[in-house]
Parts: structure tokens; C-alpha cells; sequence
């Protein structure tokens, strides 16, 4: 009787662990410190070292968090599920992006992935801070990205949704681009300090961005949206400073196929050594730009067009100033009140 | 056995060695509280002073703070890129002291970057940041308080500077651009100044989404020789003796456009320029909201200069809306 009470307990035990905890359990939250060790279950009394394994650790959906100041990989962080991976406040959780390649990428159908109050640094040879080329949703707030040597953000996910918030985008000169759209992205950038690149913010061929509160500076461009492939881009930008930078903003179309569009409302636009806005328009392609309540002054030209004839409205309540011309190249055509 | 073990610890040092040779520079160096200069400035051995830190450091590499403590004795010149910061939650203080600058940036070429510092006057100091050389400085989150000449005086020759997040307050001047500096402010708070922010000749500065208070000048466009250009953005300038000023001397340009701020309550003038009789001294309007100041618009006394408006300022409830005897001009619709 002992023994067979024995050997059913033992029974049940045994299809009890092994049904409630199967031996690769996936943890809603896992956690990351820098006294962590990856052969830990990755759990907040057991902490693991590095992203990689809190990315094997966490089930899709999950966060990820690190819970002191450190840097947490050691090469590219590839993230193949949904995921958060934030550091909480108070800490600087540093991502870095090395050996030429990206610091975090995602290439994964569908997946959902958010970065919060992450430090994503350059060292000795860099692609991209973040890489986002397959994906549904990327979200990016409190992060600061700097020093990469390709973009700090690219984005080429087919139909994937960009938001990047309260985040400052810094880059090191040579050729790199702050956040780079290609094909059909929806990008949102709000509050967001984006300084020191080649091209700010690079919208292409078919890519839809909207930037708010924000401010660019300090770049070759500020902003260049153009249409490879015939693509329309359209491209917003309303509330923000587009200072102190050679071009502030560029529409450019160079075949006919090409459709670009331009919005820009109560922004303030200065100090643009070659150009607060450039156009250049390619025959029978559409760039169509529309101007609303912007402040345009202390720039070399205010709006200058350089080829073609675009097509420029405004509502006529532009303060343009201290440009050498406001506008050259170009007409203005005034809106209709509506 | 004991020589065997002896052997591999001896050789285990050698691998060591060669691993960490002695004058390796480290991506990321760390300070703190509890530190020592003769530590290596490791994350496990970190220094306890910005410069043995600055020497451990790579060229375009961190510097981090990783508790709340004072992390200088005298000014400290930093000669290479690279990021100092604070990790979130800590206050790293640096003082000005000795007469001389808390942080004095010479790096030709160079790019710094500081983020999450303090820096106070102690006893005697001349600037908070100091950048002299260099092609990029960028302040984020940072205070600085109580320094006798300038919190941030950049005068580094075709450079960009920003700032962003931070507090300049009760200093000689709050911040300060001249020679061919390009600055963009945003999110900065300069108050109880005697100047808030000063655009001295050939520089180019513009401030969004900012507040200037309590200074004598809040912001000024001052020239004598070239040029200097000021663009302010959706920003508050409220209780100053004088919000905005430009002032042109012998044949110089100053200008200030002004946009979708508010200016109240400043003791003496809204908006006011001033020129000499060669000199041209202007300032652009559109959108703001000049309220309860003693004199909205101001035309300084000689040659009147130019107030440019698009028509959509409000004028209301101060002593004078328009002083000194000028008139507003009326910006082309474009």
C-alpha cells in the first residue's frame, strides 16, 4: 500500500511538473542586469547577462527589462517575437552597434516590437542602431541614438508602422541618416531631436512620414523626401524647428513617374546655409508642396527652386524674412480659403 | 603540484596581460563616488575624477557617472569626442571654481557630447561649458547655476551646438554663441540671468519651445562688427526687465524673428531694437501675444529701426503697445 502511494505520488509529481512547467517555459517578463549570468533562467531574482537570452527567455509579447546601467550584447541583437525591451528609468541600458553590423534588428513577419529609454551607441564600425525590415509595429520613445555610422533608424517593413517619440537621433557627419524610410512605411516622429546627419530623415519611394515637435539640426539636409520607383511619398512636418542645416527640406522627383508631396505647417525654418527648402522637380512628375503659418528666415534662399516647376502653394500667412531671396526659381500659388 | 599551480597562475597574468595591455583606451569609462584615479576606470575599478577618466577614455567613447557625487576639483579640459553622462537618477556634479571654467572643450575636429550634469560656481568660476574648439557640442537635461561670466559660452569656430532640456539660471549670462557658431536651443529654461541668451556677431542662434524669466535681457541679438541672427519658436519671455533686444552698432546687422511666443509681463519693453544711424537693426513679429509689459514694441531713441509684422500679433494691456515714436511695417503675404 506504501509503496504503491509512493510510486503514485511520484507519478503524479511527475506529469504535474512536467505539464504545468515544460522544460523550455517562456517567461511573460524577463530580466536583464549587469551582475546577471545567461545560464540563469532570466528571471528577476536570477537575472541574465545579455538581450540574446532574455530574447530566448521572454514568450512573444513579452517584456524584456534591464534593471541596472550596463551594456547588454555583445553583437547584433537579432528580435524574432513581439517583444518591449526597455530599461527602467533611472538606468541607461546600453545597446551597442558593432563589428559593422546593426545594434537591433528585426526581420520577422508580423511582430510587434518596442525599445524604451534604450542608449544605442556606435563602436568601431556600424550599419544601423535600429533595423527594422520585416515587421508590423516598431515603436521607439525615450531613446538615444547616436554615433551610427549607416542609419539610426532604417526602416523598409512593407505596410510596418513607425513611431519614434521623445527621442534624440544624433549622428557623426560622413553618410549617415537619421531615420530612413524605404517603400511603404507609415513613420511618425514626434519630439524628436534629430542632428548631425547627412540626411536627417530620408523618405523614399512610397513612404508616408509625419513629423511633429521636433526639431532638425545641424544636418546636410534636414529632410529629403523623394519617390524612387515612381512611389508616392508624402511627407508632414508641422510644429517644429529646421534649423542651422545646409538644405532644411528637399522634395525631389527625377522621373516622370515620380509623386512627392511636402506638407509644412507652423514650422520655423532658419538658419539653412544653402536653402530652407529646395525643390526639384523632374518634367511631368508631381511634387506638390504646401506651406501654412511657417516662419522662413536668416536663410541663404528662403525656397529655392532648382529644376522644373513645382507645384508651391501657400495660404499666404508665411513670415519668410532675411532670405536671400524668400524665393527663387519658383513662384508662389496662393491657396484657396476654404 | 605548488610550482604546477604556480605555473598556470603565471601564465593565466601573461593571457591577461596581453589581453589589457597597459595603454588600451576604453569605449567606456567609469567615475565614482567610491572610485580611485590609480583604478584602471573600469566598470568593477572606476576612477573618482573626470580627468584620470578623460585619459582612460577612447576617443569617441563614454563617460559614465554612476552615483551622485562631485567629479572635479578644477576646471576640467576636455580634448577628445566624447560623451560624459550621469546615469539617470544620479546628480553628477561638476563645479566651476578657481577662477577658471567647470568644463573648458578644446578638442579641434572634435564632437562632445554631456548629458544629465550639474554644474555650480564654487567660490569663484568664469563659465559652466566652455567650448572653444571643436565642430559639435550637444547639452541634454543638464543644470547650471550661479556662474559669474557665462553658463555655456560657445565660441568655437563653424560648429553646431545643442541644447536641450536644461536649466541655465543666475549666471553672468545664461547662454552665449559668437564667431560662426549655428546653436538650435529647445526646451531650455534661462532664467534670473543677467542675460538669458546672447547671439553675439557671426553667430546664428534658434530657440524653440523655451522660457526666458526673470532676466534683465532676456534674449538679445547683439552685432558691432558683422552679423548676428536669433529665431525664436512657441517660446515663453515673461518677466524680464526686456524680453527681446537686438541692438546694431557702427554698420553691423542684428535681427530677431519672433514667432508664436508669448511676451508678458517684462517690467521695460516687449520686443525693442536699436541701431546706430549705419546700422540695421530689425525684428520680425508673427503670432505672439505681447501682453502687460510696460512697452510692447519698442523703437530705440536715433535712427528708428524696423519692426516687421504679418498682422496677427496680439497688442493688448501693456503701458505703451508701441514705443519710441516708430511705426510697425507690414510683412508681403507669402
Amino acid at each position: 500500500m506504501e509503496l504503491r502511494n509512493a510510486i503514485a505520488r511520484a507519478f503524479f509529481c511527475a506529469v504535474a511538473l512536467f505539464t504545468a512547467m515544460p522544460a523550455p517555459a517562456q517567461s511573460f517578463r524577463a530580466y536583464l542586469s549587469s551582475t546577471g549570468n545567461d545560464a540563469n533562467p532570466c528571471s528577476l531574482q536570477q537575472p541574465c547577462r545579455l538581450l540574446p537570452a532574455a530574447l530566448a527567455a521572454v514568450a512573444d509579447g513579452g517584456e524584456i527589462w534591464m534593471l541596472d546601467s550596463a551594456n547588454y550584447n555583445t553583437a547584433t541583437v537579432s528580435v524574432t517575437k513581439s517583444v518591449t525591451i526597455l530599461a527602467i528609468p533611472g538606468v541607461n541600458g546600453s545597446v551597442l552597434a558593432t563589428g559593422g553590423g546593426n545594434a537591433i534588428d528585426i526581420n520577422t513577419a508580423g511582430v510587434k516590437v518596442t525599445l524604451r529609454n534604450l542608449v544605442i551607441g556606435h563602436l568601431t564600425s556600424s550599419n544601423r542602431g535600429v533595423s527594422f525590415t520585416q515587421g508590423a509595429q516598431l515603436g521607439i520613445s525615450g531613446c538615444e541614438i547616436s554615433g551610427i555610422q549607416g542609419a539610426a533608424v532604417y526602416a523598409s517593413a512593407s505596410g510596418g508602422k513607425v513611431s519614434v517619440r521623445n527621442s534624440v537621433l544624433r549622428g557623426s557627419g560622413g553618410t549617415s541618416v537619421g531615420v530612413r524610410t524605404l517603400g511603404d512605411v507609415n513613420a511618425t516622429l514626434d519630439g524628436v531631436q534629430v542632428k548631425g546627419f547627412l540626411q536627417g530623415i530620408y523618405a523614399d519611394a512610397g513612404g508616408r512620414v509625419t513629423v511633429s515637435d521636433s526639431v532638425l539640426a545641424g544636418n546636410t539636409t534636414g529632410a529629403i523626401v523623394i519617390s524612387s520607383g515612381g512611389a508616392d511619398t508624402r511627407f508632414v512636418i508641422a510644429h517644429s524647428a529646421v534649423s542651422g542645416n545646409a538644405e532644411g527640406l528637399r522634395g525631389q522627383t527625377t522621373t516622370m513617374l515620380d509623386s512627392v508631396s511636402l506638407t509644412a505647417r507652423n514650422n520655423s525654418i532658419s538658419h539653412n546655409t544653402t536653402a530652407g527648402i529646395r525643390l526639384s522637380h523632374a518634367a511631368s512628375s508631381s511634387l506638390v508642396v504646401a506651406l501654412d503659418a511657417n516662419t522662413i528666415a536668416e536663410n541663404n534662399v528662403g525656397i529655392e527652386v532648382i529644376g522644373g516647376t513645382p507645384s508651391l502653394r501657400t495660404r499666404e500667412n508665411n513670415a519668410m524674412r532675411f532670405n536671400t531671396p524668400d524665393v527663387s526659381g519658383g513662384a508662389l500659388t496662393p491657396l484657396a480659403p476654404q | 603540484m605548488r610550482l604546477g599551480s604556480l605555473l598556470v597562475r603565471a601564465v593565466a597574468c601573461l593571457a591577461l596581460l596581453a589581453s589589457h595591455p597597459a595603454h588600451s583606451q576604453l569605449f567606456r569609462a567609469y567615475v565614482a563616488s567610491d572610485g580611485l584615479d590609480t583604478n584602471p576606470c573600469t566598470l568593477q575599478l572606476p576612477c573618482r575624477l573626470l580627468p584620470a577618466a578623460l585619459t582612460a577614455v577612447a576617443t569617441g567613447g563614454e563617460i559614465w557617472m554612476l552615483d551622485s557625487a562631485n567629479y572635479n576639483t578644477s576646471q576640467v579640459v576636455i580634448a577628445k569626442s566624447v560623451s560624459i553622462l550621469a546615469v539617470p537618477g544620479v546628480v553628477g556634479s561638476i563645479v566651476a571654481t578657481g577662477g577658471a571654467a567647470g568644463l573648458f572643450i578644446s578638442a579641434s575636429g572634435g564632437r562632445v557630447s554631456l548629458r544629465n550634469l550639474v554644474i555650480v560656481h564654487y567660490t569663484s568660476s568664469t563659465h559652466g561649458i566652455f567650448f572653444g574648439s571643436g565642430i559639435d557640442l550637444h547639452v541634454a537635461d543638464c543644470e547650471i547655476a550661479g556662474v559669474a561670466t557665462a553658463a555655456i559660452h560657445a565660441t568655437a569656430p563653424n560648429s553646431q551646438v545643442t541644447v536641450r532640456n536644461t536649466v541655465l539660471r543666475g549666471s553672468g549670462t545664461g547662454f552665449r554663441a559668437e564667431d560662426t557658431t549655428v546653436a538650435s536651443l529647445e526646451g531650455v529654461h534661462v532664467l534670473d540671468n543677467v542675460y538669458g541668451i546672447v547671439v553675439a556677431d557671426d553667430a546664428r542662434v534658434s530657440v524653440k519651445d523655451s522660457v526666458a524669466a526673470g532676466n534683465l535681457y532676456g534674449l538679445r541679438a547683439e552685432a558691432a562688427t558683422t552679423s548676428a541672427r536669433l529665431v525664436v519658436e512657441r517660446s515663453s519671455l515673461t518677466g524680464n526687465d526686456t524680453a527681446v533686444s537686438v541692438s546694431a552698432t557702427g554698420s553691423a546687422v542684428a535681427h530677431a524673428t519672433v514667432s508664436r511666443s508669448d511676451v508678458s509681463h517684462n517690467s521695460v519693453n516687449g520686443l525693442a531694437a536699436i541701431q546706430d544711424p549705419s546700422a540695421n537693426a530689425v525684428i520680425v513679429a508673427d503670432g505672439n501675444t505681447v501682453t502687460h509689459n510696460f512697452a510692447g514694441f519698442t523703437f530705440g531713441a536715433g535712427t528708428p529701426p524696423t519692426i516687421f509684422t504679418r498682422g496677427n500679433n496680439v497688442l493688448r494691456y501693456n503701458t505703451v503697445d508701441i514705443g519710441g515714436g516708430g511705426s510697425l511695417t507690414s510683412l508681403a503675404a507669402q
